[in-house]
């Protein structure tokens, strides 16, 4: 239990320090009055400076942040400046999105790239070692956006089998079951992309701690008893899923905050593509809203990961 | 269930499940192409962002703006042929001018009703021109000095003084029962959706900044009815995914597309390219704050070559060294157009444009020596031409850095050929690439004055820039005049000059047109000859469409305009086609292969574990690894 308190109080504390660094990151950033003053050439002087006070951005740094604090604590993410809608509700729409896009990429990479890595470290030093190895390593080196309009061109250009972009077709009609094949459809490419472009961190994660306990006694001993292979393997990999724990869960924190250019190359309308239009319009509220939340999702996935580490590694539970 | 059904049970099953979603993928084809044989739904995309909730009060996008043209009429709606103010299809069938234009009369058409079935009359056109002054478009509504309804379809407008903008401008009517409600902040801030009432052919039935934003047909519309029965708007954040799927035919149009698309869709006999005049002008904005101080700055920031930019002849010299013809040919792939003053070629068919060429005074065409002779009588020492040297002036060599924007890569070429032609005739440029907001930093950097007075003005720490302004209205040239007024908030330049000011205005309240023009030329010649900006070109509006699923595109104005977005009327007049269907078999082939590699895995793995079962896994001393 103190363990659990430590940790929650360590990860509270944190995600403080993101709130305030938060709102100070982005006014660093840049100076939307300006942008406001030349986006409305027909505004009178006098109409540009009520905006500016409904906006709150007549006020001086620390009574914005006042507002900013007290609104984000009671759950108000504020309103957009750029389309004037809650950024709650903005988050609300692309999340799910997200999660479809970015976390079944993430999903697909943990499993798959879980049993590479394994295949790869009972295969060490061999060929098929070096194949997965390398061509998982080859699209993590690889720009998303290149994978991403690779694949564009030979699918949905060439091919004409995937549809190039969007969250479904247009107009999206049509029975539930047929529209959630098409979004299914329309997010196969973006979430291979994904997949393909974070697939070599498990590989090669998993496969060296695979290959380091291979080494241990145990497993001398389990195969000195005569354990078959598969058994054997399934016991290496039981223990050395510790890092790969930790991985997963950072990269499931990283879910939430969308993936930027793949989104926008595929124009899904998730997390990523609402963080990039928000950077273009200076749009602070937006930005607060999104950081806020993926931080979040990233310090509450390394809580869990944390205690996950605690209950599978009772090591770390004496410590 | 293996033990039940058995493992070949199990990829049966599986095959089975798996053709069952491929019959499903299938038949879940586009209902537009299922339903239809023509063309029912107009698919849009644009890559700005619908800003403010597509509040008429706070918006400013022109993604925005094209909504509210099918959403909202203006009292007098723009002719298709010339854009200029119509009665032939507006809410407004008569209007009478008169007290030398200080009165107008508008005649509504009877029995008038917004898209939810409700009346429109003469209140709502009061009501929606009383509180214009509460948007970021209150400038059009300056010269309002009462506005009262006489009747239900009659309404009287006083103004302080005749005003050449306002039968033109764009101030809706707006329903009254739906934003009279509200308090005057509220206007601002109000989320008019959904539905988004109006008066256009079309209302707004759902509204997704982020997505697809959905017009349907207005069942109360007096105008004609056109072939559309929903228009879609998708939003693309980035330009390629727009031109993609326009190619592959799940866009109709596209707006506000960009020059370089055209050598790639030469390719593409089914797209057409419209490249719609800019009414704005793309231009290199020198720091013309006075060191003395003006009504908008209070002196240039130390670090300015106030020597350099605040030099007429460098400004004059560069005029003559710019080679405005290469730079719309090589940079705009010859869509733009050569700038030759601050009124735009695209207001040619309204009379307002002249390229000055038979002023030999300010008619800029490319001529370095030109340009080198100017420098020369400035009293600029400078080298030969093309020698590579900087022109010296007492001392200071004529070098000052031109700031370019990093998210507009043909403002980025324009700027660097503008620097090679400025080094040519021996004007170093810096170039400086950066953010918008950077420039709009530099721009607007407050004073540090303890006057009081000096409050609100700035202390520019720019040398110079190049960007754009699309501040002109298609039916008046006077928002790009106006710019450069004194003291005007939009005067980026802060270049003030008194007779400049004096004759905007004057032409503002001119009533005949050819005076106007003549006042707007003179003041134009002002620029030209002080050269606070130097213009480059004339950038286009591009617009690209799909000449088989809709054709019949009509241009506004005739001939030259764009071909939607500047009248409702456009989009009432475009003709169906064949639809172009969206029938992927991707989803099945992936369902059919993933059935197929699950059946393999499965076999394989059998096999491999009766492998496994039968030997003991290889050792490090077997494979021959030395443990540590």
């Amino acid at each position: 239990v103190r363990v659990v308190a430590a940790k929650t109080l360590a990860a509270a504390g944190t995600l403080v320090f993101v709130l305030v660094f938060n709102f100070f990151l982005f006014r660093v950033a840049g100076n939307p009055i300006a942008l406001l003053v030349r986006d409305n050439p027909h505004a009178t002087p006098a109409e540009i400076q009520r905006i500016i006070a409904l906006r709150g951005l007549n006020k001086n740094y620390l009574t914005q942040f006042v507002i900013y604090a007290r609104q984000t604590l009671s759950g108000n993410l504020g309103t957009s400046f750029e389309t004037g809608q809650p950024v709650s509700s903005m988050i609300a729409a692309a999340l799910p999105n997200t999660l479809i896009l970015v976390g079944s990429a993430t999903f697909l990479a943990t499993i798959i790239g879980c049993w590479l890595g394994v295949y790869a470290a009972a295969h060490r030093s061999t060929r098929k070692d070096t194949t997965v190895v390398q061509s998982s390593l080859f699209f993590y080196a690889m720009p998303d956006f290149w994978l991403g309009m690779i694949l564009i061109f030979l699918f949905a250009v060439a091919l004409k089998i995937f549809p190039s972009g969007g969250y479904e077709s247009i107009p999206a009609t049509g029975s539930t079951g047929s529209r959630i094949l098409d979004v299914a459809q329309h997010a196969l490419l973006p979430v291979i992309t994904l997949t393909l472009g974070i697939l070599g961190q498990y590989v090669v994660i998993m496969r060296a701690s695979v290959a380091e306990v291979l080494q241990e006694d145990f497993i001398t001993t389990a195969r000195a008893i005569g354990l078959p292979g598969h058994r054997v393997l399934n016991r290496a990999t039981r223990n050395a899923i510790l890092p790969f724990v930790a991985l997963s869960a950072i990269n499931f924190g990283y879910v939430l905050s969308g993936a930027v250019v793949v989104e926008t190359l595929f124009s899904w309308p998730g997390m990523g593509l609402l963080t990039d239009n928000a950077v273009n319009n200076l749009d602070y509220p937006t930005l607060q809203g999104v950081f806020l939340v993926a931080s979040a999702a990233v310090i509450i996935c390394n809580l869990v990961a944390d205690l996950a580490y605690a209950f599978l590694d009772p090591r770390v539970r004496t410590k | 269930v293996k033990h039940v059904i058995g493992r070949a049970g199990i990829v049966g099953l599986t095959l089975v499940l798996a053709s069952a979603l491929a019959f499903e993928v299938f038949s879940a084809r586009s209902p537009q192409a299922r339903a239809s044989t023509v063309s029912t739904v107009w698919r849009m995309g644009y890559l700005d962002q619908i800003d403010q909730n597509a509040n008429i009060f706070s918006a400013s996008e022109d993604i925005t703006y094209f909504i509210f043209t099918e959403v909202y009429d203006i009292p007098l709606n723009p002719s298709l042929a010339t854009t200029l103010p119509s009665t032939r299809y507006s809410p407004v069938s008569r209007y009478v001018l008169s007290d030398q234009g200080k009165t107008i009369t508008y005649y509504l058409r009877p029995h008038l009703r917004w898209s939810d079935g409700k009346p429109l009359t003469s209140a709502d056109f009061v009501w929606s021109w009383e509180h214009n002054q509460y948007g970021v478009s209150s400038e059009y509504t300056a010269a309002l000095k009462s506005i009262k309804a006489l009747s239900p379809t009659e309404v009287v407008v006083h103004l302080k003084h005749y005003d050449a903008r306002l039968l033109a401008d764009f101030i809706p009517i707006l329903p009254e029962h739906i934003w009279g409600k509200l308090s005057n902040t509220q206007l601002l801030t109000y989320d008019p959706c959904c539905p988004i009432v109006g008066s256009g052919p079309f209302y707004v039935k759902s509204l997704n900044p982020n997505g697809t934003t959905v017009l349907l047909p207005n069942p109360y519309f007096y105008g004609p009815r056109g072939h559309i029965k929903e228009i879609l708007l998708i939003h693309y954040d980035d330009p390629n995914a727009a031109l993609r799927d326009l190619e592959l035919g799940n866009l109709d149009a596209v707006f506000h597309g960009l020059t370089t698309w055209l050598p790639a869709l030469r390719h593409y006999p089914h797209i057409r390219l419209w490249a719609g005049p800019g009414y704005g002008f793309d231009e290199v904005a020198f720091n013309m704050c006075p060191p003395h101080g003006s009504p908008i700055c209070t002196r240039p920031s130390p670090s300015v070559h106030v020597d350099v930019v605040q030099n007429l002849a460098i400004r004059q010299a560069l005029q003559w060294a710019i080679n405005r013809a290469a730079l719309a040919k090589q940079v705009y792939n010859g869509l733009a157009a050569p700038a030759t003053g601050l009124i735009s070629n695209a207001y040619t068919p309204l009379g307002y444009y002249t390229n000055f060429k038979n002023d030999p005074s300010i008619d800029y065409r490319y001529d370095p020596a030109k340009s080198l002779e100017v420098l020369h009588a400035g009293g600029w020492r400078c080298p030969p031409l093309n020698s590579g040297g900087v022109c010296m002036r007492h001392g200071v060599p004529a070098e000052f850095t031109l700031m370019l924007r990093s998210a507009d890569l043909q403002e980025e070429q324009e700027g660097l050929r503008v620097q090679s032609w400025a080094r040519a005739v021996g004007i170093k440029i810096n170039i400086e690439v950066t953010s918008d907001d950077a420039i709009d930093t530099a721009i607007d950097t407050y004073s540090n004055s303890s006057n009081p007075k000096d409050r609100y003005k700035y202390e520019p720490s720019y040398d110079a820039f190049l960007w754009d302004w699309n501040g002109g209205d298609p039916q008046s040239p006077d928002y790009d005049m106006d710019q450069l007024q004194c003291g005007s908030s939009y005067a980026d330049s802060m270049w003030c000059n008194q007779r400049y000011t004096a004759l905007t205005n004057e032409a503002l309240q001119e009533r005949n047109f050819h005076k106007r023009v003549a006042l707007l030329h003179e003041a134009e010649k002002l620029e030209l000859y002080y050269s606070p900006y130097v213009l480059t070109v004339y950038s286009p509006y591009i617009f690209v469409t799909r000449t088989d699923t809709w054709h019949g595109y009509r241009r506004s104005p005739a001939g030259f305009g764009w071909p939607f977005g500047m009248s409702w009327e456009q989009l009432q007049l475009i003709q169906p086609g064949r639809p172009v269907t969206d029938h992927y078999l991707g989803a099945p082939i992936v369902v059919l292969g993933a059935a197929a590699l699950t059946g393999l895995f499965v076999g394989l793995g059998r096999l491999r574990r009766r492998r496994l079962e039968r030997m003991p896994l290889e050792t490090d001393e077997d494979a021959g690894v030395t443990p540590p």
